[in-house]
């Protein structure tokens, strides 16, 4: 009997997607009619939420189709479900029939979008309003904040203080006294987890007005008295020394004696001087304190036992207490305004009404967290009985923490839940992804008789090469990098890598095994010129690693020798800048290789923002310099872009603001007539007009970009205020959001970071720049929350930026912590990169030596690498090593013979039309009486009852039905209740008029509604028709002058009415304001 | 093809009944005028029409009364819910509760449901089979497995539920009582109403036919029910064999169940047909990258639209209201008239942004005996509005600029009004009893101006009735106290899904509409847009405070029937339809991936239609050349500008240190700004950039150490900066005044960033002071006073004398030196590492105020010849100025410059260089390499960086 709980760790390539539709399947096959609807299954993206749905169906569709024994998954499904061939078919295609038909209950979503469901069916409980949207740029509502916020200094005089205290700060510390920018810095951090799980402790301390200064105060009277005892410290020392007869170098060590360090004590940046390592280890020894035969050995002796040894002693403890309330220093003004930003939130959000998309875990566990399971079901319409939650690794606390009690629930009926997961291709934890959950702490939290822990082992992606190297890398380097860390940072690494990483190991499959091709791997590695390491000593943005750009490009000569179709290439880098730099040298070779037969065609993350297109920053000047005309540099933009795409050759006077080139002045000429009329068009019109009158329609380049600008500009409008300004403002700020789609099969080669390649597979995969900073410092530095105590006891939460200096301080876990995690971060970076290869992995990296020792510093992925691969790496069954120490490259595998490969791509004929047209002309409208029409506003404006009257008389039965159209309408708000209660004097004043009451006369059939329809369809309606035994009687009212046209129509009325009824006919024209009824 | 309603106006001329004595009802307005066209398509003489209606004025008509509009409804059910409340929130937040309750009432009177039973708390079983003996056992067992999943909560969460529950009981019957007494009423409720007493319905003067109907609610039910049965009344259906047999088929859904029905049942005919099947209609499903990309194939498509064709045959449905625009963009030419029928939202509207921003101005405005002021915010965004722009563009950008220029935070009202325009018209000052009445005066006034542009003429009259009736509803209440926040959120609130009705009329052309629109309609070629999933069928689900069982108990509709009604609207296109397009966006909202509809997966399983196709759009890009101009002679001639002519004294023009430095971080900028003569944009109001910061440091400083007239110099010692002191404040302030004219006596408001500006600078003079005063006695004898030098360089031409000058912040004497110095506030450090660095482009650390600072004192040199004092440039650099060592003079290498003289050889040689390098004609303009120049650079967007 198997547990209900399953526990899958699926390693890369381990078939991930099969397992989880075999396992949906499984329960959905059950019962064809409602088992899927009891199944919820969890993914962590949108995509990977649709190819999930897809996947299932298309399986569903394919079994119901044909069943074949010998697919695995189709014999588990029969095996499992006990069911035959014919059997399974019908099943399927029930089962995929009502899944259809029952759409909405197909449960595969991401965890975001279920928890939002819930939190709308708990709305009014959880105290939000009924219409929120959910906000998923933090970003934006930040900047919001930070703004509102110092607009408020005026009127909190305790915030200004602060504000100016800060920008001061910054100043000295040569940044721009614009402190929005350090605010918003650490101001996100109002949005995550890891802040959030304090918000106890912040609201009992930080939340209560005056805190923080008080702390502020004791900080900086700790240091102070610290600062104090160092210089009194040194006072006594130099007191000790003279009254013993010694300098400084009589100690042991003379020039470089330890003893210097007493001349350090006091200084106001650091008052106590460190211990090194060998003055921890010899110090306490009073024999280290001279040289053996130093005559003063007595003078030392007693020095020490007169204080100085004491003082020494004294030093780790003062420097750790001085390390720990300087660290906290760093953050603390922005932190000041913590408490004003969560304030301001709130009210931000009120007044919008939004939830933030960051605010959703929280509502959610505590939804979760106060009702019982059952009762969610009812609240939410469904009632979900099997988890299965997909990416496991990225879940979060809290996350984790909202799922649990449902998962529990269903566990104690005995369903199936499912989580899956690979902790080693956990990239996520910047985003609050925790691994430990997979790693541990499930298992720890649910009862084990639940638990069910499985291995997915298999690779069914790379090459038995591939695998079996990859196997031998990530089998050693846990242990190269724990080793590493510990040396380097003198911490325990507490075995956290060797733990996430073991049972690292894949096997082939049976049926690659026999393979002739088993894979190709190459390594290239150099060594670091001095000039690139000084850039990272001062901790300043990574410079990109030049060196392996200019074997790239032959790299890519003779993977396309090898058959290899340029989609099938991928480079995989670190960060987007890494990428930019990469794409743009690819650029640069496919200048200048024109005329080859080779391609270098790319595409990167960068090169697909919308903003890189000429076409999209031709209508951007355009807009620009629309919202503001005297703005030379964007009408400069706008000539400059047009130039560009419409192929007139750059020139002085295109530059010049006087200027213009022959070719641009008709075009200028033009837009300065048009100026105006573009100025008032609504937004999405002028872009599409712009994109018309600056040629790019007709041009048709840059299609795409183009129109995933309009895509822009169109999801923009549709949730703000869509006036130019705020468009050109939002779209500065977020036009690195906006990619244009590329289509899965064109080709050319894919630059894409590592957090965007998890999940993906390619034939090559290429790792330009192996080589980096394991442990982020500097600007890159991440931020950490610790519980902190002052010595006075006040007791809190601090931001604290991880820097070496915590090391020695009472923060020195969480600083370790960081330290290990990083570590596992990288080691999970190269996982995932490595593992993306089918076929072939080449990987480019730097390492360095430091200074001193000729060792290689754990510290850079770089040098872990260089040491794991020069010091004997060997893999498989070959066991060969293939580490060439000459050329410092570590090469395996044989290619195979090239096979020639279709690289036809199926031709796909756009038919779109772009052109844009001027449709108002061509737009019919109804209209009413009183309306905007220049008639209607006449009429509203004289107070022209008639046109009024006239329309509710051609609709109404009588006096009563005429009333209640006056009230209909006043509903409607077509006028004020005083216009009304006019035009119901005016009504009850005409029918009042016996003859007028005649033609409302209900004993008579009347046929005002109907009218009379002529042959093709024209009617003629005259307002009132009413027949009586012995004749018919025509009304027809009418406003404004008397007309004899008005006396035609009414006489054609009557004969029609003459024929239809064969009756003789009466006919009135009744005149309104005044009243005026004439017999015909 | 023959339109189903076509079939429906033959079926009754040949039953041979006189069509005057018909009252034929329909779904919707728009099928009945379909009707009436097909009609008058088939006679061949005048005929009397039958009298069409739709269901909703049947009924309000045997009801005797119209429905009141939803504000005023809300507005009731607050007031009664005030009074059931403790500490009830405002109406504003109230609002959407109020609607969603709203909703859930006229559901529960539609659908018949037993009120008290529904809103009852029903905690024991026992009382289930008491109370509710009336339902099925089904129906009971739903609430009991709700209520037993209540009964498990815990105390706290109970209450929470049952508190609010309960008051939306009482709130129910409260709620009927108070609208009867006013007169008023909602339309569920008018259904009811009716329904429970078919036996008063008075025997009809005409047969009624209804037609094309698909769910009732269960009071149209019973009143259609009874017509059939006592009055002999008759329905057509427009069905097909193709859902109604399959039982999985939502879209026959309900008809399955009125085909069971004693009634109904026998209305249907004998034979349905099956045209989905047997007809084979095209159907053509097709993907495409982007949701506007949709329009670009529907322009396409109907591009083939032959030109013979009726276009009224044609349609084009969009789920999404929002895609009306680009589709209208996208027509082409062969399209002559065209007719639009569906709701579009307001909130797009540019009216809508444009009230809702002068909502903003009047929530900041702000009046001081009698001044009348606004917050600069709202007042720039309004004069950037088309509609401010399009009555006087001059005057709008004037005020923009006076108020950009001269830093008005509080706008004073004559700044911005203009007699007898739109600008006096929006810039008032309203209080709050007649912000309503403001608001509708633009509108008119709008709607006067712009009566030409029928789209416009549509939001202005849409927003003018519905602000026309919140005027109404507080004026009946007497609700003087109108906030301005307050009427910002409702108005907010109200037109959020406010949506404008496009009414096409009359039918001629190609149609356009929504998905509800096209009811009943019947088209040879179709064309449905975004054929997603949560477009259509639409997503979201039923919002209710009802939960789910309990509503499937009480037998209200659930996201079944809500889906069924979609899926019968689409299949029921595809009845007659010869030729069908299903184009779908595989992206969504935001770029997210968007699924295709449940309806094209469905189709391709069960018809089956072929496989998508996918439309791509081409993903080249224009390749971004480098920017590199050679120098012609008209930008020699520009150049030649600098050198000063023989003879004469100066040049027109001179090279700034900061032209300098220009030109060697990237040689196109300083073509760019020196050479064309682009000015860099000018900043906004509320921030200050660094630039701006140097000024007012600059000017607060000069102030303080001004030199009297007629005095060529000024000493300074310890006890004049004691007296200075105090008055760094007011320098402060004047400069401020000064930088954005400020007359003497005229407020000087700042915004929070200013003010904070103002304090750092404040501080930072106050040190420069007190390092001052430290160093002992100094005499000043040049305050920010221009200097101007020569230097030869050789060119092709001969040798030439070029122009430089700069202003120098501060020459002073003390003991002996000629100090020349410089404020800074970024980063800038006083240490040079050698001369040469001060002109090597590539030097990442090339030290851009030692450049200038040496630049500064060839110029003292130049102009001072005979000067026999050594000169010693410095930077008094914020940064490092509060340490107690601090020393401004530059540092060489290991060494300070003690006099610039000793270095002067050296430093022209380089500058000569550097100057022969821009007058060359070969050395062209072009990029820089180094990109991170580029991240302050004005030009970045025409450079393409
Ligand atoms: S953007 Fe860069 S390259 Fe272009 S002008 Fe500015 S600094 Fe030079």
């Amino acid at each position: 009997m198997t547990k209900p709980f399953l526990l899958y760790r699926s390693s890369a390539g381990s078939g991930k997607t099969y397992t989880l539709t075999l396992e949906y399947l499984k329960l959905a096959l059950k019962n064809p009619k409602s088992g899927y609807r009891q199944i919820l299954a969890v993914t962590f993206t949108n995509k990977a939420t649709q190819e999930m749905k897809e996947r299932i169906v298309e399986v569903l569709e394919r079994l119901s189709r044909v069943v074949k024994p010998g697919e695995s998954l189709d014999a588990e499904l029969m095996r499992h479900l006990d069911l035959d061939e014919e059997q399974l078919m019908g099943r399927s295609r029930m089962t995929l029939l009502h899944i259809l038909h029952g759409y909405g209950h197909f449960a595969v979503s991401t965890i975001d979008s279920f928890f939002q469901k819930v939190i709308r069916s708990f709305a009014r409980e959880m105290d939000l309003q009924a219409k929120f949207d959910v906000e998923m740029d933090t970003d934006a509502v930040l900047e919001k904040l930070v703004d509102r916020i110092v607009e408020k200094v005026a009127e909190d005089p305790a915030l200004r203080s602060w504000l100016i205290d800060y920008a001061e700060e910054q100043l000295l510390d040569g940044k721009s006294w614009d402190i929005r920018v350090g605010i918003k810095g650490l101001g996100k951090e109002i949005f995550q987890e890891r802040f959030k799980a304090f918000r106890a402790v912040f609201q009992e301390s930080v939340g209560k007005a005056g805190f923080l200064p008080e702390l502020k105060g004791q900080i900086s009277s700790v240091r102070q008295a610290l600062i104090v005892e160092g210089k009194r410290q040194w006072q006594e020392a130099e007191d000790i020394r003279i009254r013993f007869g010694l300098e400084w170098t009589d100690f042991k060590g003379s020039s470089t004696s330890f003893a210097k360090k007493f001349g350090l004590l006091g200084n106001p940046k650091s008052p106590f001087p460190d211990h090194t390592v060998t003055m921890h280890r010899d110090l306490p020894d009073i024999a280290n304190w001279f040289t053996k035969k130093s005559p003063l050995e007595n003078a030392i002796r007693n020095a020490h036992a007169a204080g100085l040894g004491e003082l020494v002693y004294s030093w780790p403890e003062k420097v750790k207490v001085w390390n720990t309330y300087t660290s906290l220093q760093k953050n603390l003004n922005a932190f000041g305004v913590f408490r004003n930003l969560i304030v301001e939130l709130r009210d931000l959000k009120d007044e919008e009404g939004i939830l933030l998309i960051s605010d959703v875990n929280d509502f959610l566990a505590e939804i979760t967290r106060e009702n019982e399971a059952p009762f969610l079901y009812e609240k939410i319409g469904n009632q979900y009985q099997h988890f299965l939650i997909d990416e496991f690794q990225d879940t979060s606390e809290f996350q984790w923490s909202s799922f649990k009690p449902l998962l529990e629930n269903s566990l104690a009926s005995g369903h199936t839940n499912l989580l899956v997961g690979d902790v080693k291709q956990s990239i996520y934890r910047w985003r609050g992804g925790k691994l430990e959950l997979l790693l541990s702490e499930v298992q720890e939290q649910i009862h084990p008789d639940f638990v069910e822990v499985k291995n997915l082992s298999v690779n069914y992606r790379s090459l038995p090469g591939i695998i079996a190297f990859n196997n031998s890398v990530f089998e050693q380097l846990p242990r190269l990098m724990e080793l590493g860390m510990e040396r380097h940072y003198g911490l325990d690494p507490e075995n956290k890598l060797s733990q996430a990483f073991t049972g690292v190991s894949q096997e082939v499959p049976e049926f690659k095994k026999g393979e002739t091709f088993k894979g190709k791997i190459h390594l290239e590695f150099a060594e670091k010129t001095s000039s690139d390491k000084s850039a990272e000593d001062e901790g300043e943005e990574e410079e990109v690693e030049l060196g392996a750009l200019d074997k790239l490009p032959m790299l890519v000569m003779q993977l396309q020798d090898q058959g290899y179709a340029l989609r099938d290439i991928a480079f995989l880098v670190r960060t987007n800048g890494q990428g930019a730099v990469l794409a743009d040298a690819f650029m640069e070779v496919q200048r200048t290789q024109i005329g080859t037969d080779y391609r270098f065609a790319v595409l990167s993350e960068e090169s697909l923002f919308i903003d890189k297109s000429s076409a999209v920053k031709c209508v951007l000047g355009f807009l620009t310099y629309l919202s503001a005309p005297s703005d030379r540099v964007a009408l400069k933009t706008l000539w400059q872009y047009y130039a560009l795409v419409h192929g007139i050759p750059l020139s002085h006077e295109l530059f010049f603001v006087r200027g213009l080139p022959v070719e641009l002045q008709a075009k200028e000429a033009e837009l300065l007539q048009r100026q105006a009329s573009f100025q008032q068009m609504p937004l999405l019109e002028l872009v599409e007009q712009g994109l018309t009158f600056l040629g790019l329609t007709q041009k048709q380049q840059d299609l795409s970009y183009v129109s995933g600008f309009k895509e822009a500009v169109f999801d923009y409008v549709k949730k703000n205020r869509a006036d130019l300004l705020g468009f050109l403002d939002w779209w500065e700020l977020n036009k690195k959001k906006h990619t244009v789609k590329i289509p899965e099969d064109h080709d050319a080669m894919r630059i894409l970071t590592i957090h965007k390649a998890k999940g993906l597979q390619f034939k090559v995969v290429v790792m330009p720049f192996m080589d980096w900073g394991i442990v982020s410092s500097g600007l890159q530095a991440p931020i950490l929350w610790a519980p902190f105590e002052a010595e006075n006891g006040m007791q809190t939460v601090v931001p604290l930026t991880h820097q070496s200096l915590l090391k020695d301080s009472h923060f020195a876990g969480a600083y370790n912590e960081e330290v290990r995690l990083s570590y596992l971060d990288s080691l999970n970076m190269l996982y995932v990169a490595f593992t993306r290869a089918e076929e072939a992995f080449y990987g480019f990296s730097t390492y360095s030596f430091s200074k001193s020792k000729k060792e290689a510093s754990p510290t850079r992925t770089g040098n872990l690498l260089y040491s794991l691969f020069s010091g004997g790496f060997q893999f498989g069954e070959e066991g060969s090593s293939s580490w060439n120490a000459e050329s410092l490259t570590f090469d395996w595998g044989q290619w195979p013979a090239v096979v020639p490969r279709d690289g036809d791509e199926p031709a796909h004929a756009p038919a779109l039309r772009w052109e844009c047209m001027d449709w108002k002309s061509k737009l019919q409208t109804k209209t009413y009486p009183w309306d905007f029409s220049s008639e209607g506003i006449r009429a509203r404006e004289q107070r022209d009852f008639g046109v009024v009257i006239h329309d509710i008389l051609a609709a109404a039965q009588g006096l009563e039905d005429a009333l209640r159209l006056v009230k209909e309408y006043t509903f409607d708000g077509r006028w004020e209740a005083d216009i009304a209660a006019q035009i119901t004097l005016k009504l009850e004043q005409l029918f009042a008029l016996p003859q007028v009451k005649s033609w409302f006369d209900p004993d008579f059939p009347t046929l005002t509604e109907q009218g009379i329809l002529v042959p093709g369809g024209i009617q003629k309606r005259p307002d009132r028709i009413l027949i009586t035994k012995e004749a018919a009687l025509v009304i027809d009212f009418k406003t404004g002058v008397k007309r004899d046209s008005h006396v035609v129509q009414v006489k054609e009325y009557m004969a029609l009415v003459r024929t239809l009824t064969k009756l003789p006919v009466k006919g009135y024209l009744c005149y309104l304001e005044p009243t005026e009824i004439i017999a015909l | 093809m023959t339109p189903f309603l076509k079939e429906t106006a033959k079926a009754l001329l040949d039953s041979g009944r006189d069509l005057k004595d018909i009252r034929l009802v329909l779904p919707n307005r728009r099928a009945g005028l379909f009707f009436t066209k097909y009609l008058g398509e088939l006679i061949d003489q005048p005929v009397w029409m039958p009298e069409v209606l739709t269901i909703e004025q049947l009924v309000y008509q045997l009801a005797g009364n119209t429905p009141t509009d939803e504000l005023t409804l809300v507005f009731e059910l607050y007031e009664e819910y005030r009074q059931l409340q403790k500490d009830p929130e405002p109406f504003d937040r109230f609002f959407h509760w109020g609607e969603l309750i709203l909703k859930d009432f006229n559901d529960l009177d539609q659908f018949l449901a037993p009120v008290n039973q529904v809103y009852a708390y029903l905690a024991e079983i026992k009382e289930f089979e008491t109370d509710l003996s009336f339902l099925t056992e089904e129906q009971r067992a739903l609430i009991a497995q709700f209520w037993k999943a209540f009964e498990r909560q815990n105390e706290t969460e109970k209450e929470r539920f049952l508190k609010f529950w309960q008051i939306l009981g009482l709130l129910y019957q409260g709620f009927q009582a108070r609208l009867q007494a006013n007169g008023l009423a909602y339309s569920g409720q008018l259904y009811r109403q009716v329904a429970e007493n078919t036996g008063a319905i008075a025997p009809p003067d005409k047969q009624l036919v209804f037609v094309g109907f698909n769910a009732f609610t269960l009071a149209e039910e019973k009143i259609i029910t009874h017509y059939l049965e006592v009055h002999g009344a008759s329905i057509f259906w427009d069905v097909d064999r193709y859902y109604l047999d399959d039982p999985l088929q939502e879209a026959g859904l309900f008809f399955r169940d009125y085909l069971k029905d004693p009634i109904l049942g026998k209305t249907f005919p004998e034979k349905i047909p099956a045209e989905i099947k047997d007809k084979g209609a095209q159907i053509h499903t097709h993907s495409i990258p982007l949701k506007t990309n949709q329009a670009n194939l529907v322009g396409k498509l109907l591009e083939q639209v032959g030109a013979d064709e009726p276009l009224e045959e044609t349609v084009i449905i969009l789920p999404d209201e929002q895609l009306l625009f680009p589709v209208l963009h996208q027509l082409p030419e062969v399209i002559a008239k065209l007719n639009v029928t569906m709701g579009y939202p307001m909130r797009n509207a540019p009216i809508y942004a444009f009230l809702d921003a002068v909502l903003d101005l009047q929530r900041y405005a702000k009046s001081k005996e009698g001044l009348v002021t606004f917050y600069h915010k709202p007042v720039l965004d309004l004069l950037a509005y088309s509609y401010l722009q399009s009555a006087d563009a001059t005057w709008a950008s004037g005020a923009t600029q006076k108020i950009q220029n001269e830093n008005w935070v509080d706008v004073p009202l004559d700044l911005v009004s203009k007699e007898n325009t739109l600008f006096a018209l929006v810039f008032q000052k309203v209080g709050s009893d007649s912000l309503l009445d403001y608001l509708l005066a633009i509108i008119q006034f709008l709607a006067k101006e712009l009566q030409e542009d029928p789209t416009q003429k549509s939001y202005l009259f849409q927003a003018f009735k519905q602000l026309n009736r919140v005027k109404e509803i507080f004026q009946a209440r007497g609700t003087k106290e109108l906030k301005v926040e307050f009427l910002l959120s409702l108005f907010r609130k109200l037109f959020r899904d406010l949506k404008l009705p496009f009414e096409g009329e009359p039918l001629q052309g190609l149609q356009v509409m929504g998905v509800l629109e096209s009811r009943n309609l019947d088209f040879k070629r179709v064309i449905i847009c975004d054929v997603n999933e949560g477009s259509f069928p639409p997503g979201g689900g039923i919002q209710s405070m009802i939960p789910f069982n309990l509503r499937k108990a009480f037998r209200l509709p659930v996201q079944e029937q809500n889906d069924a009604i979609y899926a019968y609207t689409f299949y029921r296109l595809l009845h007659r339809a010869e030729e069908v397009h299903l184009i779908y966006a595989t992206s969504g909202e935001q770029g997210k991936s968007s699924e295709m509809s449940r309806f094209i997966q469905q189709m391709r399983v069960e018809l089956p239609i072929a496989k998508p196709q996918s439309v791509l759009v081409p993903v080249n890009l224009t390749p971004n050349q480098p920017i590199t101009l050679e120098k012609t002679p008209a930008m020699l001639t520009s150049l030649a500008r600098y050198f000063k002519p023989a003879g004469e004294e100066t040049a027109e023009k001179r090279f700034s240190a900061s032209a300098l430095n220009m030109y060697l971080d990237c040689r196109l900028r300083f073509y760019l700004r020196y050479v064309a003569e682009l000015k860099e944009p000018e900043e906004v109001v509320t921030t200050i950039d660094p630039m701006t910061f140097g000024t007012l440091l600059h000017k607060g400083i000069e102030l303080l150490y001004e030199i009297p007239e007629e005095e060529t110099f000024r000493d300074i010692d310890g006890h004049s900066i004691d007296r200075l002191l105090p008055q760094v404040p007011a320098a402060v302030d004047r400069a401020f005044r000064e930088l954005y004219k400020k007359q003497e006596g005229e407020e000087l408001l700042l915004t929070g960033q200013l003010q904070i500006a103002r304090e750092v600078l404040t501080k930072y003079i106050e040190a420069i002071l007190s390092y001052d005063k430290k160093n002992g006695d100094f005499r000043v004898i040049g305050l920010e006073k221009e200097q101007i030098a020569h230097l030869s360089i050789e060119t092709q031409e001969g040798t030439k004398e070029v122009e430089l000058g700069g202003v120098i912040d501060r020459v002073d004497i003390k003991d002996g030196v000629v100090r020349l110095l410089d404020y800074k506030t970024g980063k800038d450090t006083k240490k040079i590492s050698s001369l040469v660095s001060l002109f090597d482009r590539d030097d990442k650390k090339r030290n851009k105020a030692g450049m200038q600072t040496f630049l500064y004192a060839f110029f003292y040199q130049y102009q001072h010849p005979d000067n026999q004092f050594p000169l010693k440039p410095g930077i008094m650099n914020i940064k490092e100025i509060y340490s107690e060592d601090f020393n401004p003079f530059l540092q060489l290498g290991d060494a300070e410059v003690t006099d610039y003289r000793d270095f002067a050889t050296g430093f022209k040689e380089g500058l000569r260089g550097l100057l022969e390098e821009i007058m060359d004609p070969l050395v062209p303009f072009d990029q820089t390499e180094d990109k991170k120049k580029c991240s302050y650079c004005a030009y970045q967007e025409l450079c393409g960086r």
